[in-house]
């Protein structure tokens, strides 16, 4: 049976023949691609829901997608969410992707080390400690008396803590006892104790030759704790850890153990106002409690997050 | 710090589910194969802040609460790399939250900016000490901070 052409309000009871017809007319069809491709569409009604269920596409149809008709009839028209590259003005493009970047121009904060080197940073150490480009990796390498540190910092920029933010590393150290390591956002230098600064990120600290894992440590301007995670930092090859602030609500440290994926979840003392200092944004620190020389290779690093309002001003997308 | 360890079905169902209400912390290991998670959970009553302090009943009632239709098993052993003694809460003395209590392990001071110390002020956190830096700058302070050390 054809269906006549019903828009405008959803079906009332007591004025709509509730017949399949009309009932079609509203709801989703649900089908293979094959299925749905099959379909006549001059004998639907215009603006009809399709959901594509199955895994094989069809004539142009994927699976797990929304598709409406369009409204001559013709054709099934993509919902938005659709896979696409942004790589022309077209609705179903979404749109060009340098646009997206100047529209986003003054909001929107990338810091990318995927390929770090020591020049990009400013290093502040004690002893013989450094920071030095191998051809591997960024290897910070503290000198052979206790309490000899190397600490790296990327100069100025800044970073909203009330809008949601991620830091990644991939790296290791060879060391697990009487080192101390602090990684991530705003973090204090890894020789000095903890203050009450706002921040995120990765630490832990031994002197007494006790095998240690990481702690997710945040602080959101009155109190900070550090929370303990399954996480080895006695490590034979580069892995990476993923930070996530989520803010007032949590900082998660997601990576793989074993590969299955595991995610540490930390509620308390998580920043959520304000915005970090110039130099105080991305820093790596490492020391160590003992006169042996340590080392903490960095493979990558990356961080992404908001600018905080006015910090740039924005560009209107033409 | 009190912890429980549990597993539970439906991996792919509660990864998206991981958010914890605030004091609970949780460290969750995904195994997709199994359709099983295994979920440390942890929490405090040390913190100045009442709100997010919780105590082993607590924590039982939460994980009930919040993940009990999933639940396989309880009363797992915490794993072994699951430090204790890594939890550390840090908080000014001067916190009006914490009411005198006093039975931290450590403390040590520290200097904020007069910028920071002018936030602290206006929740009601008193300084130490006054510091002057130079005519032209202005002057910093000094906190002590108590240390909160884990214990079992």
């Amino acid at each position: 049976m054809s269906a006549s052409i019903d828009i405008g309000h959803d079906l009332d009871i007591n004025t709509a023949y509730l017949s399949p017809g009309k009932l079609n007319a509203k709801t989703f069809a649900i089908g293979t691609c094959q299925y749905i491709n099959s379909l006549d569409l001059s004998q639907i009604n215009p603006g009809k829901p399709f959901r594509t269920i199955g895994n094989t596409e069809s004539g142009g149809l994927k699976p797990d997608r929304t598709y409406f008709l369009s409204a001559d009839g013709s054709h099934l028209v993509p919902d938005s969410g659709i896979f696409h590259l942004h790589n022309s003005d077209a609705t179903d493009d979404g749109g060009l992707y340098r646009k997206i970047r100047l529209a986003n121009f003054a909001s929107w904060v990338n810091f990318d080390m995927v390929f770090p080197r020591a020049a990009a940073f400013k290093s502040l150490s004690q002893g013989t400690s450094n920071a030095a480009d191998v051809q591997d990796n960024l290897t910070l390498t503290t000198g052979t008396a206790t309490g000899d540190y190397i600490h790296i910092r990327a100069q100025g920029g800044t970073l909203d803590l009330s809008k949601q933010s991620a830091f990644a590393i991939n790296g290791y150290s060879p060391s697990n006892t009487k080192i101390t390591v602090k990684l991530g956002i705003g973090m204090e230098n890894v020789n000095v104790q903890e203050g009450l600064d706002k921040r995120y990120g990765l630490e832990a600290c031994d002197t007494a030759g006790t095998a240690r894992q990481y702690s997710i440590v945040s602080s959101n301007g009155v109190g900070w704790d550090a929370d303990p995670t399954t996480e080895e930092i006695l490590q034979t090859a580069a892995k990476g850890l993923t930070i996530i602030h989520n803010p007032n609500v949590s900082v998660n440290l997601s990576r793989y153990i074993s590969n299955l994926e595991t995610v540490s979840v930390k509620t308390t003392n998580v920043p959520n106002s304000g915005a970090l200092a110039g130099g105080k944004v991305v820093s790596c620190g490492f020391k160590t409690n003992e006169s042996i020389q340590k080392f903490y290779y960095i493979f990558g690093m990356r961080m992404e997050g908001a600018l905080p309002d006015q910090y740039f001003s924005p560009v209107a997308v033409l | 710090m009190y912890t429980k360890t549990v597993t539970m079905c439906k991996a792919r169902h509660i990864r998206k589910y991981i958010t914890q209400e605030i004091g609970y912390n949780v460290d969750f290991t995904f195994d997709y194969n199994k359709d099983e998670v295994t979920a440390t959970f942890t929490c405090s009553d040390d913190y100045a802040d009442p709100h997010i302090c919780h105590n082993r009943e607590d924590l039982e009632e939460y994980i009930i609460r919040r993940y009990g239709a999933f639940l396989l098993k309880q009363n797992l052993s915490t794993p072994k790399n699951f430090a204790m003694d890594m939890k550390k809460i840090g908080e000014a003395l001067t916190n009006p939250m914490l009411k005198g209590r006093d039975n931290y392990q450590d403390e040590y001071t520290k200097i904020v900016s007069n910028e920071e110390y002018r936030r602290l002020r206006e929740l009601g956190f008193k300084y130490e000490k006054e510091l002057k830096t130079s005519s032209y700058t202005k002057n910093v302070y000094e906190y002590r901070i108590g240390l909160w050390q884990g214990k079992k």
